[in-house]
């Protein structure tokens, strides 16, 4: 379990579940690649050679590797929560590629020999794994900034419900109105890249949630602020408050699920 | 007044996963490159016998 300063994230980078469309696209060749490499059988006696081309083949694959350990480290100084687990994730992704380098090198002076080829091809199977590793992480890091996203909207809800006068609740409806975009903004991204369909639909409807009751918010706390002692002007407020803590409930539940989905009672052949 | 969260989706921010997604491409497409070196190697050494 990732410790995420305040957060917790619930589910294991080594699991490798993938659960959005993104991860699932970007591995899936990368797999794919990790399993022919190794049921690969190299020619054991070939002539001896020595080619430039390999060479520039092999500081290709390091070039590589550096934009992506940059990409890496990119990400991962922009999310100080999550840098640790991305560091050493990163660091994982060099050290695979420092032994990726040694092998190749010694395979383009060699290119011929099956020994020298299967270290290499064992080098670029480690490679690619600490690469969806990493991949997995960053879903991670998706996951940990939606939720940060959604802590800041469960704030600005807790000071609307506690806004003794007009200006107070006119101050803190202006931050809720930026931060419930923001996040709207960040489950619409999770909608459309989440595999399992129910859970982009409880996405989708968490969204209309909050589209639908932000403004009932604002006019129900208006009234309730102005007429404190109206028994239906604070039912009014309580219901479009709980609705909107509903639809961020759900968005958290939602962006931390793992596994399969369960089907909604009302589903299936009636 | 009051920002409204809309229900459209038009992503403008790429994902941590997005940003990943071109360098980890590239990355497996040199390595495979690499790796299939050998069978150009194998080809030569077909085509001109010793």
């Amino acid at each position: 379990m990732a410790a995420m300063g305040s957060l917790q994230i619930k589910w294991d980078p080594k699991n490798l579940e993938i659960r959005t469309k993104s991860v699932e696209k970007t591995l899936e060749p990368l797999v794919t690649q990790v399993t022919t490499l190794v049921s690969q059988k190299g020619p054991s006696s070939k002539k001896k050679g020595r080619s430039k081309k390999a060479h520039v083949l092999s500081a290709a694959v390091q070039k590589a590797t550096e934009n992506f350990v940059q990409k890496g480290e990119e990400i991962a100084n922009e999310n100080p929560d999550i840098k640790p687990d991305m560091i050493a994730a990163v660091e994982e992704v060099k050290k695979t590629g420092d032994a990726m380098k040694e092998a190749s090198e010694e395979f383009a002076s060699d290119p011929c020999s099956s020994m020298k080829r299967g270290a290499m091809v064992r080098a670029a199977r480690a490679l690619l794994s600490s690469v969806t590793r990493l991949l997995i992480l960053a879903d991670m890091v998706d996951v940990h900034l939606l939720l940060k996203s959604l802590r800041v909207v469960e704030g600005d809800l807790e000071r609307i419900k506690n806004a003794a006068s007009q200006q107070e609740l006119m101050d803190s409806f202006k931050n809720f109105g930026k931060s419930v975009v923001d996040l709207s903004e960040r489950a619409a991204q999770r909608q459309a890249d989440l595999k399992d369909p129910r859970r982009r639909d409880d996405l989708a409807a968490a969204r209309a949630m909050l589209k639908k009751n932000s403004m009932m918010l604002l006019t129900t706390s208006k009234a309730y602020v102005r007429h404190p002692e109206l028994a239906p002007a604070r039912a009014n407020r309580d219901w479009a408050y709980q609705q909107l803590c509903d639809a961020v409930n759900m968005i958290s539940g939602v962006a931390q699920a793992t596994g399969q989905s369960d089907a909604h009672p009302y589903e299936g052949a009636g | 007044g009051m920002q409204i969260p809309s229900t459209q989706i038009h992503p403008d921010q790429p994902t941590a996963v997005q940003r990943l997604a071109e360098p980890s491409q590239m990355l497996k497409f040199a390595v495979v490159n690499l790796i299939n070196y050998q069978d150009d190697a194998d080809l030569a050494t077909r085509a001109i016998p010793e």
